[in-house]
């Protein structure tokens, strides 16, 4: 009877193993990002994962025999995964990790060799490559070998140096193999390493609701209490406290301008708030809470803000919605 | 760190053997009528013709085509980089009243996927020949 039981437990047991690493929803939030911040970006070529010439094994699994590119898939022997990026696109970190070697010298476009790039080590002894930037004087590597980068943070722009058909990100995932003695290609997108699959930017959100979606009326000298809801659509979860990364509600057109609504609930002139909560992971919804004074002259205003993660990079204005509040001010 | 693909362009094209370039289309960006009637070697019935105006990146050279590949419908070589060939096309193609489906860059080859005649999906591929210069072809739909 108690053997009976075992192996239906212990079948059970398989079964929920393989339901879990088949679904592939078993990800750690603050995983490896994308990296770069436009997520209307799609992928070229995946890494080969076979390294016989002339048979590609590409990151969906299906083998190719022919040698031949296949698009969005695979091309032989490609060790990276190249995304397609206007020339001087924004690329950030993939993970926290330390700069341990960068290239910026090549011209933006130069052809031949590696070309510029940016090498980052992470905590579970990873490095990450960003291969084909732009020259450093045109802010292709903005870094130093030993500096600290936050996931997210731009290291970089892309370019067309080096081997390059096509301007590009090359971006390569690298995994130290005690069997060879040497750091070997990983392929993220069949590891599912993007924290959320197939694939997130570090930072995107988009609009929710809000307390109050038509026009704020504000009694002069009076503070009223507005919030405003969006959904964490990125790869990093916002988080309410730490020092660089905070997810904050800043004033926006301009950027960081400081706001005549400020209230005494502010942080800083031109930040109305962090996030509420103190961590909002992928897909959750956060809620920033402010206040809003009603200091200018009596009238018809505007105000408008974006998200930003703090000391790293604003998030995308129009994918928010364009956010804004109409605020009316009265005697 | 990145693989080369020093044979890849006899792989893929087929086509890349020093001496057999014919002359380039002279200072046109398109294909002449010449070009297409004298037909490389490989110019089977089952292949498809070029359309006439296509557009041509200047200082390519024609390269004869293999029988077995009849979707294989232009080729040419070229010594400039692998970025020009991809940049001539993304910008050619469109004004040659060819849309763009897909761009396919990267570091060691790209395709671009362009729309012909009632709907029709042709690829552009470029890729390396073991002299450094850049392969093109012009090609059937493929994935």
């Amino acid at each position: 009877m108690s053997r009976l039981v075992r192996r239906v437990a212990a079948s059970v047991l398989l079964q929920l193993a393989v339901l879990a690493i088949g679904s592939g929803s078993v990800l750690a939030t603050d995983d490896y990002t994308l990296p770069f911040y436009d997520p209307k970006v799609t992928m070229s070529y995946g890494v080969d994962r076979d390294r016989t010439l002339n048979r590609q094994l590409d990151w969906t699994g299906q083998v190719w025999y022919d040698g031949q590119p296949h698009w969005g898939r695979v091309y032989d022997q490609h060790t990276g995964v190249d995304y397609p990026m206007a020339l001087r696109s924004e690329v950030a970190a993939a993970k926290d990790g330390t700069v341990v070697d960068f290239q910026g010298g090549y011209g933006t476009t130069q052809f031949g060799s590696f070309g510029n790039f940016v090498k980052i080590r992470h905590a579970d002894g990873r490095l990450t490559l960003y291969y084909h930037l732009a020259n450093s004087a045109e802010g292709g590597t903005p870094v130093w070998v030993g500096q600290a980068v936050a996931a997210g943070q731009r290291i970089g722009r892309s370019g067309c140096s080096g081997l390059c058909y096509g301007a590009h990100l090359h971006f390569e995932l690298l995994v130290w193999s005690s069997t060879a003695n040497a750091y070997k290609p990983a392929d993220p997108l069949a590891e599912r390493r993007w924290t959320t699959w197939p694939g997130r930017v570090p930072f995107d959100a988009a609009y929710v609701r809000e307390s109050n979606g038509g026009t704020e009326v504000i009694r002069r000298w009076w503070t009223i209490i507005h919030w405003v809801e969006f959904r964490n659509t990125g790869g990093r979860a916002w988080r309410y406290g730490g020092t660089v990364g905070r997810t904050a509600l800043a004033t926006w057109n301009p950027a960081s301008h400081a706001s005549p609504f400020r209230a005494s609930d502010w942080p800083y002139t031109w930040m109305a708030t962090l996030v509420d909560a103190a961590s909002v992971p992928p897909d959750g919804v956060g809620r920033f809470t402010f206040g809003l004074k009603g200091s200018p002259a009596p009238g018809s205003y505007t105000e408008t803000f974006n998200l930003q993660s703090y000391g790293l990079h604003w998030f995308d204005h129009q994918r928010l919605g364009g956010y804004y509040i109409p605020i009316k001010v009265t005697q | 760190m990145k693989a080369r693909l020093a044979l890849m362009a006899i792989v893929v094209g087929g086509c890349s053997v020093a001496g057999t370039r014919s002359p380039p289309a002279e200072g046109s960006p398109q294909a002449s009528s010449a070009f297409l009637s004298s037909g490389p070697s490989g110019s089977a019935a089952v292949r498809r013709p070029l359309p006439s105006g296509f557009p041509i990146m200047p200082r390519a050279a024609p390269v004869p085509m293999p029988r077995d590949d009849p979707g294989l419908i232009g080729t040419w070589e070229s010594d400039q980089a692998g970025s020009a060939a991809y940049d001539f096309y993304v910008e050619a193609l469109p004004a040659a009243g060819y849309p763009i489906v897909g761009r396919y860059p990267g570091g060691e080859v790209a395709v671009i996927r362009f729309e012909v005649a009632d709907g029709e999906v042709w690829q552009m591929v470029a890729h390396p020949t073991p002299e450094g210069g850049v392969a093109i072809e012009i090609r059937l739909d493929r994935p």
